[in-house]
């Protein structure tokens, strides 16, 4: 329940809105880690730092830290190489079910991280669309068969990206060029593992969820999205399913980062925080798996 | 010793110089005198010598020992007043210049006079109406049922009746029996006197902690959206704070709004709020009394750390059916009250309220959020009903059934259908948000002797809040049926059981006793229930219900220990019972008045309170997403001391108040800083932080009562913190209701006996909030959908200071056969826009900005009342 929406037409009609001076204080910047571990991708890692509220100046990177990886054992696995405008990437892909753990040194102050690669989630997606009419309301549905066969409690999670052509229209109202667009979209969904998740409200177009109601066994799950034509000058080409799967940590950094992303313009909320895993530092050093799925239209 | 001393000096001024005067003027004589260490006999002789006067005694009353005695000048009757009477002896003119001289009698006869004080045009019984002699001064007020009881000595005596906008009625009789006097007091003519302060117009003692507003004052206030609002008016008292602009949370000596007990007819209400908190569920028309404690708390009232709110409704006129006609700009009213028997023992209030947002909404069609596809049409509506049935045995047996209902409703419902040859296409999506109160509440008076008067309460109250969603999607086409069903639909509901008994007992006029018992039945339920008919595996829904009993018992002593000394001393015992865990918790209370004279009053107050209930708030706008949660285990019991210490000035035309306040409160309770809004989980207790809080501050009114510009300035200068381990890193933080300065000046002016304006202006410091400080990029593509804030300390920053003026003006006709007024005026005179949140926002330029955000902009309004 997100109360400003049922309040809103009370403030769009009587509210006023002004810009105003709030003198803020000015606060050191703070390190901010963003890296995350896929299985056979390189570990790259990019570092950035905060800016204040109403500072509207460009991201100040870091561009002079030592990034070092190590193994769950602080085996030396590699040092990362500097690629400038804070990234640092290296050259082993990172393989699943294995633990790593990051060094970073900036001048004397050390940051410390730690997590998994998980496995890529067993998941069977099988189309069950039912495209309408150009220019008539359309729903888009799938079913996926998600496999857990794991006891532990495993963690998924799962976006949309679509993909489309776009006429623009000359001074006549004719058809003028195309364009190839594409947008991540709202996700929706009547199955209650999740819509009972406590983690999904917080973003349509980023559900997560874990197995709480079916664990250890095979889940059907029906998603699906009713805005994708939205009018006739738009042509569907395909829709691109991530469907992933997260270590604890990750899960969590991902539901708070959602939570706070949904409250953080709610003046009816707490101020709520991601929960990062790097001491002293924002972001997150992280591990997920992605099962990538293309669903093509039929013309 | 000295009280009697007086008191004797008194009855002999009164009764035996009168009688003594009628005689002759033997009395009259002036004298002078001085003796050193002579008996009682022998200073009697030196008088006769002076005086010519023969005193006549039995040598066995007049006391042993020598004395010193001297007067200067003085007539014959205060000398030997100041001679006889410390020795207990009567003196009167048996015949010529003889003097007899007799022993006081020990026992003076006491009588008491008591009964009900009426409004003589609608039977309405006055609360708080004044009952005093006007020879000895020596008074009382009624009750909130407006039952009086003066026990006097027997004497001549003049007792008058007097209540705000009412002509006083004075009787003088001589006073040898017990009476029951009932009363009717005949409304003035011109428009009632503009008061809130409890000081009496003569007698009885000033209140400092205590504020009236009754149904004549509220009717002149100022009015928001054509709604004069009860709680609005007592944002305008001292130590009293808004919370938010427009809104009706009320904050007491920094206390959050769950602290305050507020009652109507001594129903506990749970959220007195309409729209979000812009409107109070009080109907201002149905309201006849409200009193705002907050200090020096009868032990009465418990369960609630800073103040109470008593709202006591009209009981029915019982001299003709009386109708009210109400119409304003978001709503409307109509009140039915008056007698419904012959003999006009039994009488009845109907009253109704409805707000028409939604019904403007769908004749104006006009629809927030939709698209092509789906219209979307959202709507808000509330609604309250009051009900009361009065039923007078006769002049000591009264039975009262009161009910109210309120709902607010805000829905937003989307729709489509599509049907062609190949198939048809139906989906329904209805949300709603609602909540509301129902209150019911039995109640029995009864005078059981002319000194004690009990009455019996069994009511009942309900608040719930929740939201539902009821989606469906049906397709048919040639192949097959396809039907998807979505229900979910949360609910949190508190009910309260309660039972009491309370007695008023003055056995004497020096010593009033409130004393009573009683039990609470908390039940505190949370329900979430889905259904999909696409189910994978069967969702149970959850259903969990707690239940606590609540018994207190206490005692309140009023005191005069001195003619000016008041002391109230207070106990109440409370005993809190929930799944096995038992709190047991007495409150002592205290609250002592000294007068230094006619005009100057020094009191100071002290109170301790223990609160099993706690509210988890997440907003300041006073939301329902508020939840009410039991005391446990873990958490246990708020608690707060709460100490005042002031000075009183009074006089005919103005009442000055300074007071300054000290206030600890513990256990209290808030979300943790990674916690929000508790729905479906239910692991409260792991979501929340335990506390600390403090607030002290000075508080100042002053008032003038009388002419035709009356009105009060209040001015309250505070501190409010709060402290938990797991909030602010453990740094003590400005409360969000902390305000430095709090300034309300509240104007009425009676322009003829028609017109009246009024006008309020506030201002107050800023409110506090959390603000980001510093922004990141979630994700290394640093894109603006991922920025993330890093918020600063907790409340470190202040909104801009708070200030807005309202006025009204009303315009009355009064006909024998009707009354009517027309309200004109507005709200935020001057157009101010008041901060109601400041959130992150980017400008035109695509900067980061900090964007403040105003509620109300210059309103004005209309109102358009009958009564007939």
């Amino acid at each position: 329940m997100r109360i400003k929406h049922y309040i809103w037409p009370i403030l769009l009609a009587l509210g006023c809105r002004q810009n105003t001076d709030i003198v803020l204080p000015k606060e050191a910047p703070i390190l901010v880690v963003n890296s995350v571990l896929s299985s056979d991708s390189f570990i790259t890692v990019r570092l950035s730092y905060t800016q204040g509220i109403t500072e509207n100046v460009p991201v100040v990177f870091e561009s002079g830290a030592m990034v070092t990886i190590y193994d769950q054992d602080t085996q030396l696995i590699e040092n990362l190489a500097n690629a400038g405008n804070g990234w640092y990437k290296g050259a082993i892909k990172a393989l699943p079910s294995k633990k790593y753990l990051a060094k970073i040194a900036i001048n004397s102050s050390v940051y410390w991280a730690f997590d998994s690669v998980p496995t890529q989630p067993d998941i069977n997606i099988t189309d069950t669309s039912r495209i309408f009419f150009q220019g008539k309301p359309g729903f888009f549905s799938i079913e996926a068969a998600l496999s857990d066969k794991q006891i532990s409690t495993n963690y998924y999670g799962m976006k949309m990206r679509y993909f489309y052509e776009y006429y623009t229209l000359d001074a006549n109202g004719q058809p003028d060029d195309t364009i190839d667009k594409n947008e991540w979209i709202d996700i929706e969904t009547v199955d209650p593992i999740l819509t009972e998740s406590d983690f999904s409200k917080f973003s349509k177009k980023h559900l997560l969820w874990s197995d709480k109601y079916f664990n250890n066994t095979t889940a059907i799950l029906r998603v699906g999205s009713s805005v994708i034509i939205r009018n006739n000058r738009q042509k569907p080409h395909y829709l691109v399913v991530y469907t992933e799967h997260y270590t604890a940590g990750s899960f969590q950094y991902y539901t708070t980062l959602n939570e706070h992303i949904f409250y953080q313009n709610d003046p009816f909320s707490q101020p709520t925080i991601v929960n990062g895993n790097i001491p002293n530092a924002f972001g997150s050093f992280v591990g997920r798996s992605v099962k990538v799925d293309t669903i093509h239209f039929q013309q | 010793m000295l009280r009697l001393t007086v008191f004797t000096c008194c009855l002999m001024l009164f009764i035996g110089m009168p009688k003594l005067m009628a005689q002759n003027n033997v009395l009259n004589k002036k004298i002078s005198i001085k003796v050193n260490k002579q008996t009682i006999p022998e200073i009697l002789k030196e008088i006769e010598k002076k005086a010519g006067v023969t005193f006549n005694y039995n040598l066995r009353i007049i006391p042993g020992g020598k004395f010193n005695f001297k007067a200067e000048d003085e007539e014959l009757s205060v000398v030997l007043v100041l001679l006889l009477q410390p020795h207990k002896l009567n003196f009167s003119v048996l015949f010529g210049n003889n003097i007899i001289i007799t022993k006081q009698e020990t026992k003076i006869k006491k009588y008491t006079i008591s009964g009900f004080v009426y409004d003589e045009k609608t039977g309405e019984k006055l609360i708080n109406a004044n009952v005093y002699n006007l020879y000895s001064l020596k008074g009382t007020t009624t009750n909130q049922d407006g039952f009086y009881s003066l026990t006097l000595d027997e004497d001549s005596v003049n007792i008058a009746y007097s209540y705000v906008g009412y002509q006083i009625v004075a009787n003088a009789f001589y006073l040898n029996a017990n009476f029951i006097y009932n009363v009717n007091l005949k409304p003035n003519l011109i428009l009632p006197s503009f008061t809130v302060t409890s000081k009496p117009n003569n007698g009885t003692q000033f209140k400092p902690d205590e504020y009236r507003l009754n149904t004549n004052t509220l009717k002149q206030f100022p009015v928001l959206f054509g709604e004069t609002d009860i709680i609005k008016c007592l944002q305008l008292l001292p130590g009293v704070n808004a919370g938010n602009d427009g809104t009706t949370g009320i904050n007491i000596r920094g206390g959050g709004p769950d602290q305050n007990l507020i009652l109507l007819d001594d129903v506990p209400v749970y959220n007195p709020s309409h729209i979000y908190g812009f409107f109070s569920i009080f109907n201002s028309d149905v309201v006849k009394d409200v009193t705002l404690y907050k200090g020096g708390l009868s032990s009465r009232y418990g369960g609630r750390l800073s103040s109470v709110i008593d709202v006591r409704t009209i009981d029915g006129n019982t001299k003709k059916i009386n109708y009210l006609v109400s119409v304003g700009i978001l709503s409307s009213k109509l009140m039915i009250n008056g007698p419904i028997s012959r003999n006009k023992k039994t009488t009845m209030v109907v009253s109704g309220r409805r707000s028409y947002f939604d019904l403007l909404n769908s004749i104006t069609k006009t629809t927030l959020f939709s698209n092509q596809y789906s219209p979307i049409y959202s709507g808000y509506y509330f609604y309250d009903f009051n009900g009361k049935i009065n039923h007078r045995f006769n002049a000591n047996h009264q039975i009262s059934l009161s009910l109210y209902s309120g709902l607010d409703n805000s829905f937003i419902k989307n729709s489509f259908k599509i049907k062609d040859p190949q198939k048809v296409v139906k989906e329904k999506d209805n949300q709603t948000l609602f909540w509301g109160n129902k209150l019911g509440s039995i109640r029995y008076n009864h005078v059981i002797t002319p000194k004690l008067f009990g009455w019996f309460l069994a009511s009942y109250s309900r608040y719930n809040f929740g939201n539902e969603s009821d989606y469906s999607y049906t397709e048919q086409n040639d192949s097959q049926n396809i039907e998807n069903v979505y229900n979910y639909k949360f609910l949190s509901v508190i009910r309260d059981w309660n039972l009491m008994y309370n007695v008023e007992y003055k056995p004497l006029n020096w010593l009033n006793v409130k004393m009573g018992s009683g039990f609470v039945f908390h039940e505190f339920s949370r329900e979430v229930s889905t259904f999909s008919n696409s189910i994978v595996k069967s969702i149970p829904s959850t259903k969990e219900s707690v239940q606590s009993i609540e018994f207190n018992a206490y005692t309140d002593l009023y005191l005069r220990i001195h003619r000016k000394v008041n002391l109230t001393l207070g106990m109440l015992y409370a005993q809190y019972n929930l799944q096995g865990v038992q709190y047991l918790r007495p409150q002592p209370r205290i609250n002592l008045n000294y007068k230094l004279n006619k005009h100057f009053l020094i009191h100071g107050a002290y109170s301790n309170s223990y609160q099993f209930l706690h509210l988890l708030t997440s907003s300041n706008a006073g939301l329902p997403i508020d939840l009410w949660l039991p005391s446990t285990n873990k958490i246990k019991p708020e608690y707060s001391n709460i100490t005042s210490i002031g000075v009183g000035y009074t006089n005919k035309h103005i009442v000055l108040n300074v007071e300054g306040f000290n206030k600890n409160m513990g256990n209290l309770i808030d979300y943790k800083d990674l916690s929000n809004y508790i729905g479906k989980d239910n692991n409260w207790e792991d979501k929340v932080t335990v506390g600390k809080g403090w607030a002290y501050g000075i508080e100042t009114l002053i008032e003038k009562k009388n002419g035709k510009t009356t009105g009060w300035i209040s001015y309250t200068y505070s501190w409010n913190f709060r402290q938990f381990n797991e909030i602010n890193n453990g740094k003590a933080f400005p409360y969000k209701y902390d305000r430095r300065h709090n300034l309300s000046i509240v104007a009425h002016h009676r322009i003829t006996n028609t017109i009246d304006v009024a006008a309020t202006w506030v201002y107050t410091s800023g409110a506090n909030t959390t603000l980001p400080t510093q922004v990141y990029y979630a994700g290394s593509g640093l894109s603006p959908d991922n920025i993330i804030y890093v918020f600063g300390e907790r409340n470190a920053f202040k909104f801009p200071d708070y200030h807005k003026l309202d006025f009204g003006v009303n315009f009355k006709r009064i006909r024998t056969k009707y009354e009517r007024v027309w309200s004109i005026g507005a709200y935020n005179v001057y157009n101010r826009y008041n901060t109601f949140y400041v959130t992150p926002a980017y400008d035109n330029s695509g900067n980061r900005v900090l964007r403040m955000v105003s509620l109300f902009p210059i309103l004005p309004n209309v109102n358009y009342k009958i009564n007939f």
